[in-house]
């Protein structure tokens, strides 16, 4: 399941468990699932489950990023403070387009597209610059996007004028079109953003399993010393994970510009935990080297489903984070478990 | 490469020196308030810079400073820097009451005028306080809703971050209702802590919760923007009126317009720390407690509540 992991010589009997133990995070959430719908009749509903993979998309195509940049050793906490920055620079770019009376950016398509461009490029050379620190300036990554976390988030603020930014302005009367129906597409009544994350994590999976950059990238978060005596460029490498995350994240802005049409102040506030817990219990080792990219949509769902059942069971707003960390902490438990087993038998 | 970075490093540092350096001599005016982590804690933001032109261009002798935190111990520890370069004046919008009482007693203590704005203190320590009234928030919403309900009808709250100022609102507007309006039930008390996109996704649940909803009271703009969406989005009918709080342009426009989702709001203004800030220069206020009230805005009176330019 996306592991790169070479398992060898094994025969068909010792087989199994080792897929056991790459699909944890699956089998965590199913246990999950089954719960939710014994106990909340709402789950019931195929509609309920499409609404929760949609509310996890934006976070969880966030965490797929992470998911190389932890594998690949390192950790990027600044991809909530570049959500937006990304966001904010996109919209104020449209808005100086659209004043220069630029007739692309009247259009729905037009707005789409800008948008689009703007959020993907700011994410992606922001991106680039907490791997230039990482990979250039040799600044361990947990100070290198400290500090850049500061420093999006910072502009950001600067650049709205601690405000939030309607993706619709009012210009001389007339109002921009939205994208809501380009990056927020329905089927009849079902918002298929899911869809997204699914074609995204397929693609991912792929990079990360049948490319040498998924093989580097495990190589250097395993061992960076053995990996450049292996000939592998390992700050390359490096660079380009945090470039991927930061591109995602600006996938992620376009998302969002489709469901609330604006930029609020505290966008993207806190992603970065909700991105590392979706790796994490999604089975990719904090200490680099091993990736789970399929594991990483399970524990995003993880993480929709515990929100869901928090708001559907009505439990005390202030009590809700008990039962979060209680439920987070079991599911990797429920893995830990499953390791063990294999362990073990083996 | 690495003489380039020292040097760089120098001079960025010097630069912050360069910065920090107040004018000597003028009268200094510290504005101690939350960075902007939300649409409202951003109007004050916002609201406290036009305070600083305003009062910098009117009186050339004082030297005001905006200060942004983003927690309590964040704050008292601003403050105290602050102390000890030896200011006048300081309008503190403090994070929460009691972890900032201490700081203001020592200000206090070294003869700075101290205004305190929306929460108080947990001692009466400064010269005069300019509050908002969160209960009277809470009793204004429910009164509101359980007028245009016509007192019968079946309720969802969204609850902003657990703190003060959301306890004293969400009491407030139980207690009301409770006891006025007996016939509206609150099906659900959650949170959605202020955020346009966690309304959003609360308001999705909640529609799939239950199949009838009359009412919504985020108590907060933002938070009703992103319910806003997620309701228009469901294609539903059955909910009549939305209610939010703050009174940030979007949604005054809104009910200025006579959307007949959002019929009303209810006032919380974060221009309250300006008119603190005014009051605060010339050192004087009506009285030793100002208490901005909580105000229903309404269709008729909206114009009057409505800043097309506020970033709020």
């Amino acid at each position: 399941m996306g592991n790169c992991e070479n398992l060898p010589g094994q025969d068909k009997r010792k087989k199994f468990l080792p897929y056991f133990v790459n699909a944890a995070s699956w089998i965590a959430l199913a246990v999950l699932l089954a719960v939710c719908i014994i106990v909340r009749p709402e789950f019931r509903n195929p509609q309920t489950l499409l609404m929760i993979a949609k509310q996890v998309t934006i976070v969880g195509i966030i965490a797929l990023g992470m998911t190389f940049v932890i594998a690949g050793g390192g950790i990027d906490l600044s991809v909530g403070s570049l959500f937006a920055f990304s966001g904010v620079t996109a919209l104020l770019i449209l808005k100086d387009l659209q004043e220069a009376g630029m007739a692309l950016a009247w259009s729905e398509g037009g707005v789409f597209l800008i948008v689009t461009v703007v959020a993907l490029l700011v994410g992606a050379l922001g991106g680039a610059l907490n791997g230039l620190l990482v990979a250039v300036c040799k600044i361990p990554p947990f100070i290198a996007t400290l500090g850049t976390l500061s420093i999006f988030r910072s502009l950001a603020l600067h650049f709205a004028e601690s405000g939030t930014l309607p993706l619709r302005n009012v210009i001389d009367g007339a109002s921009t079109p939205g994208i809501s129906e380009l990056a927020a597409p329905m089927i009849g009544k079902y918002e298929i953003t899911a869809v997204v994350f699914v074609i995204l994590t397929a693609l991912c999976w792929i990079l990360m399993k049948y490319t040498a950059f998924g093989r580097h990238v495990c190589a250097v978060g395993a061992n960076e010393k053995v990996a450049k005596f292996a000939g592998i460029n390992t700050g390359l490498i490096k660079l380009l994970t945090y470039t991927l995350t930061g591109l995602l994240v600006g996938a992620g802005v376009v998302l969002f510009l489709g469901q609330l049409e604006s930029v609020p102040n505290n966008a993207g506030n806190l992603y970065e935990l909700d991105a590392i817990a979706a790796v994490v219990i999604g089975g990719t080792a904090m200490s680099g080297g091993k990736a789970n990219v399929w594991g990483t949509l399970a524990g995003a769902l993880i993480l929709g489903l515990i929100f869901a059942f928090l708001n559907f069971t009505g439990t005390a707003p202030a009590l809700k984070g008990l039962v979060q960390g209680v439920i987070i902490l079991l599911s990797v438990l429920i893995q830990g478990f499953a390791f063990m087993l294999n362990r073990n038998r083996a | 490469m690495k003489k380039v970075f020292l040097m760089t490093c120098a001079a960025f540092c010097a630069a912050l020196l360069f910065c920090a350096c107040g004018d000597a001599g003028k009268r200094t005016i510290v504005i101690s308030i939350p960075s902007a982590d939300h649409g409202w804690t951003g109007g004050i933001v916002s609201w406290a810079e036009n305070a600083e032109k305003e009062i910098e261009k009117n009186n050339p002798d004082v030297d005001v400073i905006v200060q942004t935190s983003k927690d309590s111990q964040e704050q008292a520890n601003g403050i105290e820097t602050m102390l000890a370069k030896g200011i006048d004046t300081l309008v503190i919008l403090p994070h929460e009451p009691a972890p900032l009482t201490n700081i203001s007693k020592k200000a206090k203590k070294q003869g700075v005028f101290l205004v305190v704005v929306d929460r108080g203190l947990a001692e009466p320590v400064y010269d005069f306080e300019v509050v908002g009234d969160n209960t009277g928030f809470g009793e204004a919403a429910a009164r509101a809703i359980g007028r245009e309900l016509n007192g019968k009808g079946e309720i969802v709250i969204m609850e902003g971050i657990q703190c003060q100022v959301n306890t004293d609102r969400v009491n407030g507007f139980k207690t009301v209702l409770a006891k006025e309006f007996p016939g509206i039930r609150i099906l659900q008390s959650t949170n959605a802590n202020w955020s346009e996109e966690e309304g959003m996704k609360v308001m999705e649940n909640m529609l799939s919760k239950f199949n009838q909803i009359d009412a919504v009271w985020t108590g907060d703009d933002d938070v009703l923007n992103g319910a806003l969406k997620a309701y228009e989005k469901s294609g539903r009918s059955d909910v009549k009126l939305m209610v939010g709080g703050g009174g940030s342009k979007t949604v005054v426009k809104r009910v200025l317009d006579g959307d007949p989702l959002v019929r009303l709001t209810v006032t919380y203004p974060p221009k309250m720390i300006y008119d603190a800030a005014l009051m605060a220069v010339e050192k004087k206020a009506p009285q030793k407690k100002v208490v901005i009230p909580a105000e229903i805005v309404e269709k008729t009176n909206a114009a009057k509540f409505y800043y097309p330019d506020s970033r709020y």
